[in-house]
């Protein structure tokens, strides 16, 4: 699990940089911050004792292994390691506070000197670009789903502005991209859009029903051209909510009538941001926004005139419900996938199109991939591949029964009667999608 | 002026800092914050957009793109406006720009304490609110909350936490006691308005919940269902699945499953899709068994669609007939949502809104060159009856630009199409097509505009009428023409109004517009016209009159020539009219009046003269 705990350690790291910044040596909140920091780098230097994250083509690496959660939950701090010039901090064990202090200074810009010495070195790379290149299957993959998270969050920043268009013409850039890498890595993108973050939901939960969708819309046989309006339409589908009060987006618990009728407003809202700023071939995606909530039964929002909703707008009704179901979100516990599916099986005929829940959970399969299974033995095992039946099921161990991590990942069949539980990645500390480069080498190996 | 100064001023001084380490050491730095002290610019306020800055909503142009850029650079920090409440010395300056220029939006939250920190006190920024934001915020309330809560909040697992407190109580009685105790206070001591921290307990205890023994789970969700009115109580109820709380149901107390049907109910009725829960309780499924038992449902369900014929192939083919054309027509699915969206909206400034976009659509296809696309979306109000016509036709006034009316009168793109787009935007805006026709010099556009104006009278005649009025004779005149056109017995009134206007060209062309409007009905007004003043509408009316039956003009045009009451030209022209008809009626009638011997006025003799000379050239 080593990019869990550089998502983890690189977390702690954007907290203390903040915290540098605002308050002066000595402060509690600065020195708590670098304390924080502190407890991480065990985890880091437990492999090796002197440990290099690098940066590399937008990737981070953990000595020569890549680490693809990290590198897409934490662009920022990408952007604010290239900007600063910084390829790669080596951690020693036992780093010291002082240290990790002088590495964050140096990363908020409060100090321009690069420690040469001592248990923080910065640049001090031992492997080539070409060796952690060589290292990362999926650079393609990684590099489509940051670059589209970096769009969303430039439309959202946009949005604020009511008289501002959406960048629509990089939206389908972007979803080109995907496009390009769920034809060429089914499995792997169906796995990757299992990646989840509370912080980001928004966005990361958009990059995820776009995959989802164009993986339901291959499988229905759509051609390229057809996919990227279903992509953007998958991409864009909640734009709208940008464009609600925050405080009602993020209000807990149950809404009341007012704050509802707010809340409803948003595929309208959505739909009217795309529509102004779409150029021919891009409006299906305003209309799978206007409509990705009025459910199947037409029971839903806003109300429609008559007639069947889009073949488009059902798609992405179907893996936005599975998507939100699957996260953590606020207020709202994520699901394991397979109970996720039955939610959503219950729902086919009322909220969702019975056939599109039925070719989605053909193509996800019971199990779907990035599902963690506990088995008979006790071992954790992260599902890879499967099929629709959950006769053909593939997976690699990822945590043994007495609970340590498995960083050897081997694809194998699993035995479906052996399964016992199914465990919620947050439970288990386990996030699939990080899992992802490593299954896939072992995978093809 | 100070607005452009101001930005001038800090442009120059920011490029001065990108270019230098110091520039504090640099004169052009030093000059350009000199002029950020002068009184003109203190206290203005500009806003910041990703497009360069912005003063009281008109955009600030400075010829300097370094004011582009530092106004891109702010908006990354969140920042809205900037405005300068002090005089600020180059060094502050200088860690003003430093601050932006570290470009880690991520921390675009903090940027203002950043500055307060970095010195920066003569500069005032307002921050955008953004979705983050609006989370980090309740964040840095920690020094209201409690100790156990922040140490809560610290914990690198809280749930761990949690866990480990309970951990320590024997039983799962006062276990689960303790959980609910220790739940309680720790939302108490959080403020009413620090949502992320009651988000987080929540989010704590719920992940420490599914760790505990069943019993434990089962007398926490006992005493939770009993309090399930309490807000945080409610909220803990809420993240459950309804799968999860169903294998718990079996275990529970009746009174308690009473409580949780009751929860059920009141979920599916506030919320569509947790309908499951209440389906799963009610049902008579076996709720004993492990988690994975929803697995086994799924399986049951997909097996049971595929025995109703529902399998993948069947899936495909039931869904082929909705996949869309590849390369389909986008504008028809934006026409459709451009209309649903007017028939959803009820705010007036919204439809304004929309229908603004509308007319930008119609419009940059046109100016593309894509009239299809154009006629297709000009159809998106033509379906819409209930829409406030004053908003329409505001819509409509943007629509007939002239850039736009030109480009359609003129050779570009499919004709049919111009023609039906033109038609479209003059009905609404009928006006603004005359006015353009009434600047056009090229007489082949002009025709077109002719035909555009006849096409909106025939349907919509109301729109043209007020250009009558028009203080231009060849306005009037193309008016009458177009009204001609037209061919609506409606036009026949205003025609008949404009054959007695003060100019002769438009009497001209109102009485050629007649005819078509009203064919032999005209002959009133024609006969009228034998009469006119000027020659050029006598002859016009002439040979008007020449291409009606005998029967209706003859014995009208007999009276008039015996009329002692016209003048001799008048009873001439009455003469060439009877004349111009080849008919041995006619030449019945020339005979007699030219041996008439009614009238001794001189212009009676010039109308026996004329029928005279008329029938001579008849008998040659």
């Amino acid at each position: 699990m080593a990019d869990q705990t550089v998502t983890e350690f690189l977390g702690a790291l954007r907290k203390a940089v903040s915290n540098v910044q605002l308050y002066p040596e000595g402060h509690p909140y600065s020195d708590e911050a670098i304390r924080s920091l502190s407890i991480h780098v065990p985890a880091i230097t437990q492999a090796e004792p002197q440990s290099v994250l690098s940066l590399v083509g937008g990737a981070f690496y953990l000595n020569r292994q890549v680490m693809p959660q990290s590198s897409i939950e934490h662009r920022s701090m990408v952007h604010t390691m290239e900007r600063r010039g910084l390829e790669s901090i080596t951690l020693r064990e036992g780093a010291t506070t002082g240290d990790l202090r002088e590495l964050a200074g140096f990363l908020s810009g409060e100090s321009g000197d690069v420690p040469a010495e001592g248990t923080v070195v910065l640049n001090e790379r031992p492997y080539s670009r070409a060796e952690l290149e060589a290292e990362a299957g999926l650079s393609g993959l990684r590099r489509s789903y940051a670059s589209s998270i970096d769009l969303l969050r430039g439309v959202s920043a946009a949005s604020l502005d009511p008289e501002a268009q959406a960048d629509l013409e990089s939206a389908v850039w972007s979803v080109e991209s995907l496009l390009e890498q769920v034809l060429l890595e089914k499995g792997a993108s169906l796995l990757l859009a299992s990646i989840k973050t509370h912080d980001q939901y928004t966005f990361f939960h958009s990059v995820n029903s776009s995959i989802l969708a164009m993986s339901v819309g291959r499988a229905l046989g759509l051609d390229d051209d057809q996919l990227i309006g279903l992509g953007l339409g998958g991409l864009l589908h909640d734009l709208g909510k940008t464009k609600i009060a925050p405080e009602i987006i993020t209000h807990p618990g149950r809404l009341d009538d007012s704050q509802w009728v707010e809340i409803k407003r948003h595929p309208q809202e959505g739909a009217q941001a795309i529509l102004a700023a779409s150029g021919p071939g891009q409006e299906i995606a305003a209309r799978v926004a206007l409509e990705h909530h009025a459910r199947f039964d037409r029971d839903g929002y806003p109300t429609l005139k008559p007639g069947k909703l889009h073949l488009f707008s059902r798609i992405v009704a179907v893996c936005d419900t599975y998507d939100a179901l699957t996260t953590r979100r606020s207020y709202k516990r994520a699901l394991p996938p397979t109970v996720a599916l039955d939610v959503i099986t219950e729902a086919a005929g009322s909220q969702l199109d019975p056939d599109v829940v039925g070719l989605f959970i053909d193509m996800m399969g019971i199990y779907p991939a990035g599902s963690l299974l506990r088995l008979q033995t006790g071992d954790l095992v992260m599902v890879v591949e499967s099929d629709e039946s959950g006769a053909e099921l593939a997976g690699a161990v990822v945590m043994t029964a007495d609970g340590e991590h498995v960083d050897d990942l081997r694809v194998e069949a699993i035995d479906q009667h052996e399964i016992v539980d199914l465990v919620l990645p947050d439970e288990a500390g386990i996030a699939p999608a990080a899992l992802l480069e490593g299954i896939h080498v072992a995978g093809n190996g | 002026m100070g607005a452009h100064r101001l930005v001038q001023a800090l442009a120059v001084a920011w490029s001065t800092a990108q270019l230098y380490p110091d520039p504090t050491s640099v004169p052009a730095f030093a000059a350009a914050v000199e002029s950020l002290g002068e009184p003109a610019v203190t206290g203005l306020e500009l806003d910041v957009t990703l497009d360069g800055f912005m003063h009281r909503g008109e955009p600030v142009d400075v010829k300097h793109g370094a004011a582009e850029r530092l106004a891109r650079a702010l908006f990354s920090h969140n920042v809205e406006s900037i405005a300068l409440v002090g005089r600020p010395t180059p060094e502050e300056v200088a860690r003003l720009f430093q601050e932006v220029e570290s470009e880690d939006t991520t921390l675009s939250a903090d940027f203002k304490e950043r500055l307060e920190l970095a010195g920066v006190q003569a500069f005032r920024l307002r921050l955008h609110r953004l979705l983050e934001d609006a989370e980090a915020v309740p964040e840095d309330q920690g020094e209201e909350r409690s100790e156990a809560v922040e140490e809560l909040f610290n914990a690198l697992a809280p749930e761990e936490s949690v866990v480990e407190q309970l951990e320590v109580i024997d039983g799962s009685g006062p276990r689960a006691e303790a959980f609910v105790d220790f739940y309680g206070e720790a939302i108490g001591s959080l403020e009413a308005g620090d949502w992320l921290g009651k988000e987080k307990v929540v989010q704590a205890y719920v992940d420490a919940f599914v760790r505990l023994e069943r019993d434990a789970q089962v007398q926490i969700l006992e005493t939770t269902l009993q309090h399930r009115h309490e807000k945080h109580f409610e909220n803990f109820l809420d993240q459950f699945a309804a799968q999860e709380l169903a294998l718990l149901a079996p275990h529970l107390h009746d009174s308690a499953l009473l409580l949780l049907l009751d929860y059920a109910r009141v979920v599916s009725e506030e919320k569509g899709e947790e309908a499951n829960l209440e389906t799963l309780l009610t049902a008579e499924a076996d709720l004993s068994g492990a988690r994975n038992a929803v697995a086994a449902r799924v399986g049951e369900r997909m097996a049971e669609m595929r025995r109703l014929g529902s399998e993948s192939e069947n899936r495909r083919e039931r869904l082929a007939p909705d996949i869309p054309p590849t390369g389909n027509a986008a504008g028809g699915e934006g026409v459709r949502v451009l209309n649903e969206l007017l028939l959803i909206e009820s705010r007036s400034a919204r439809t304004l809104r929309l229908l603004r976009l509308w007319a930008g659509k119609v419009a940059s296809a046109v100016r593309a060159g894509d009239m299809v696309t154009a006629v297709e979306w000009s159809h998106a109000i033509a379906e819409q009856g209930r829409l406030d016509p004053k908003l329409v036709d505001e819509a409509f006034g943007y629509l007939a630009a002239d850039d736009i009316l030109e480009i359609l009168v003129s050779d570009t793109g499919d004709a049919g199409a111009r023609t039906e787009l033109l038609e479209v935007i003059g009905r609404r805006a009928g006006l603004n097509v005359l006015e353009l026709m009434a600047r056009e010099e090229d007489p082949g556009r002009r025709r077109v505009l002719i035909d555009v104006l006849a096409e909106i009278a025939r349907l919509e005649i109301g729109v043209v009428l007020p250009g009558l009025a028009d203080h231009r004779w060849y306005v009037v005149r193309n008016l009458a023409l177009a009204l001609g056109k037209s061919g609506r017995r409606a036009a026949a009134e205003p025609l008949s109004r404009l054959a007695r206007h003060e100019d002769h060209r438009v009497r001209i062309e109102a009485l050629r517009g007649l005819m078509p409007c009203l064919g032999p009905d005209a002959s009133p007004h024609l006969l009228a016209a034998l009469a006119d003043d000027h020659v050029r509408v006598r002859s016009t009316a002439i040979d008007l009159l020449a291409s009606l039956e005998d029967a209706a003009v003859l014995p009208q045009l007999g009276d008039m020539a015996r009329d002692d009451s016209l003048s001799a030209e008048q009873r001439t022209a009455v003469i060439e009219a009877v004349a111009s008809r080849p008919s041995a009626a006619a030449t019945g009638l020339l005979s007699e009046l030219a041996s008439s011997k009614a009238g001794l006025s001189g212009a009676a003799r010039s109308m026996r003269a004329a029928a005279r000379e008329a029938l001579r050239s008849r008998d040659g």
